[in-house]
């Protein structure tokens, strides 16, 4: 099984996701913007959008990626292979409209970068099938990760919340949400569950050095997911 | 050749005519002089045709230099295919020097020189014999869109400059000229109407005029004027410039129940200053567009829901700047 990982100009934590990948016995497969058609190719059971500054964030996070050829042959992907976006990855994939709302500065207006808890929601996403409530150890680094979406309570009863930033013991409180997002929304998904965006970072918690090895979890399921479908 | 169909519209100097095409019409122009609303009327033989030749000689120009016009082709030597349009009830002005009702609504005397060209927007109603409008009265009367005003301005602004340079290549001085705009079956805002001696005030030399001032205020030689313009721009050996690209400026910013953390701390840091009475602080961002000739705001709408905003959370709005 080979995974896509897309780069963009700008894009700084595929190889992160590649060293992840290699430690979970997966393949991984870079694939450039300026090289697109290598997506088109059919021989990928799934796609990760990396974080990073695509194109220097210029005009909006994810803005200026979301309208390249990659992204049109990504969303031609998406309805047959899953796709993870991580942080800017995340970004993208709201911007092609692929997931519903919007990352918006945090609200504190820094540049935030710790470990924050992650609790499972019961969504539609189809990678995590009887996890709810659990909780995840995972590390942020956004300047823009408050997720705001047209209308709230629509959504909040959509579910496509994948996952909320929470405390050590899953509990949801405006003291547990680093960046203001709205209902402390960490990470969401499609309608039919097999696009998954989130602001952490699972590929920078596999190993016990890096600190928690929970990003395995997300990961593992991605990928058990993508083999599967 | 298009065929003529029903007189639509009949002018003091021109006759409008359906085509075949819904699209397109016919332009005639008579031999007929008036002036002061139509209450002092004349004619001469060939003032149609002279009158013809030099719209379309002008028209090509400034298409050529990237103003959108309604002229099409020549369809006789007093006849003009041209775009149908509807036309905008407001005269634009532009103003190089001052004369006519300038001078007499503001006591200047005639001759003098305006420190940058001045466009003034009246209403086009004979009856109330086109009164000078302010913009505040084109928009609450709903005549015109702020964007629509904006363009008419910006386009008459680059006529004025193009004009200027053909006639001043000539030794005649570009005094003051009338547009008037409409919006053909696109919705675009074109150039419409006539440019001819009626439609501006041209001074060769010192008291040399070659405009319709000659029969408003009775001074003789109309005919040898009207043809003495038109001889010159035939003759006349000009390049045509590009006009300056227009400059659309996209103003983009976030919606008021979206939170603006960047507001907030500048909102904060004015207060440090000791700068009081703020009460809040939003920031946006401007889009600097060129464009190198017409501009489809059709298609700048599409840009801005495309890409230029993000409409879930920002607002934006387009200004033309020149």
């Amino acid at each position: 099984m080979t995974i896509a990982v897309l780069r963009f100009p700008g894009t700084n934590n595929e190889l992160d996701v590649m060293w992840a990948l290699k430690d979970l016995n997966t393949k991984g497969e870079l694939i450039p913007h300026f090289n697109a058609k290598i997506l088109s190719e059919n021989r990928f059971k799934g796609v990760i959008v990396p974080g990073g500054f695509s194109f220097g964030d210029y005009l909006r996070p994810g803005a200026i990626a979301a309208r390249t050829d990659l992204a049109t042959i990504l969303r031609e992907c998406s309805e047959s292979i899953p796709i993870l976006g991580v942080c800017n990855g995340y970004q993208i994939l709201t911007e092609m409209r692929l997931l519903d709302g919007v990352l918006l500065p945090n609200k504190s207006t820094k540049f935030i970068c710790k470990w924050i808890n992650l609790r499972l929601e019961n969504s539609r996403c189809k990678f995590f099938p009887n996890m709810e409530n659990k909780v995840l150890k995972l590390p942020i680094a956004h300047f823009e990760g408050a997720f705001e979406v047209k209308d709230i309570n629509e959504f909040s009863v959509s579910n496509k919340v994948v996952f909320r930033y929470c405390d050590n013991n899953g509990n949801i409180s405006d003291d547990s949400n680093p960046n203001g997002s709205i209902q402390n929304i960490a990470g969401t998904c499609s309608e039919d569950g097999n696009i998954l965006g989130l602001m952490p970072h699972p590929e920078r918690a596999v190993r016990h050095v890096q600190g928690s090895q929970d990003g395995k979890i997300i990961l593992i399921n991605f990928l058990r997911y993508a083999q599967n479908a | 050749m298009p065929i003529k169909g029903n007189l639509l519209h009949e002018g003091k100097a021109k006759q409008v005519y359906e085509t075949e095409k819904p699209d397109q019409v016919i332009m005639d122009f008579k031999d007929s002089l008036t002036a002061g609303d139509g209450v002092k009327k004349g004619s001469f033989q060939d003032k149609g045709r002279y009158c013809t030749q030099i719209s379309k000689l002008l028209f090509s120009k400034l298409d050529e230099s990237g103003i959108p016009t309604h002229y099409l082709s020549e369809l006789s030597d007093r006849s003009l295919l041209c775009k149908k349009v509807e036309i905008l009830p407001i005269e634009v002005i532009v103003r190089n020097i001052a004369a006519g009702s300038f001078c007499r609504r503001y006591g200047i005397k005639e001759g003098t020189k305006l420190k940058e060209p001045l466009v003034e927007f009246f209403l086009k109603d004979d009856s109330l014999h086109d009164p000078l409008i302010h913009t505040e009265a084109i928009l609450a009367l709903n005549l015109a869109t702020q964007l629509e005003l904006e363009l008419c301005r910006a386009l008459a602004l680059k006529c004025n400059t193009i004009l200027q340079k053909i006639f001043s290549s000539l030794n005649v001085k570009l005094v003051d000229m009338k547009f008037e705009f409409g919006k053909d079956a696109s919705n675009a805002l074109i150039l419409a109407d006539e440019i001819t001696p009626d439609t501006m005030r041209l001074w060769n030399g010192e008291d040399g005029r070659l405009d319709k001032d000659l029969f408003r205020r009775d001074l003789g030689g109309v005919e040898n004027a009207y043809q003495k313009v038109l001889s010159l721009l035939e003759s006349a050996e000009y390049v045509t410039e590009r006009v300056d690209p227009f400059k659309i400026v996209v103003e983009v910013w976030p919606k008021p129940s979206v939170r603006d953390p960047a507001g907030d701390v500048t909102l904060r840091s004015l207060a440090n200053l000791g700068f009081e009475g703020v009460h809040k602080v939003r920031i946006g961002r401007q889009i600097h567009l060129e464009f190198d000739s017409q501009v489809d705001f059709q298609q700048i709408n599409r840009m801005i829901s495309d890409l230029l905003s993000n409409e879930l959370v920002e607002e934006s709005r387009v200004r033309i700047q020149g």
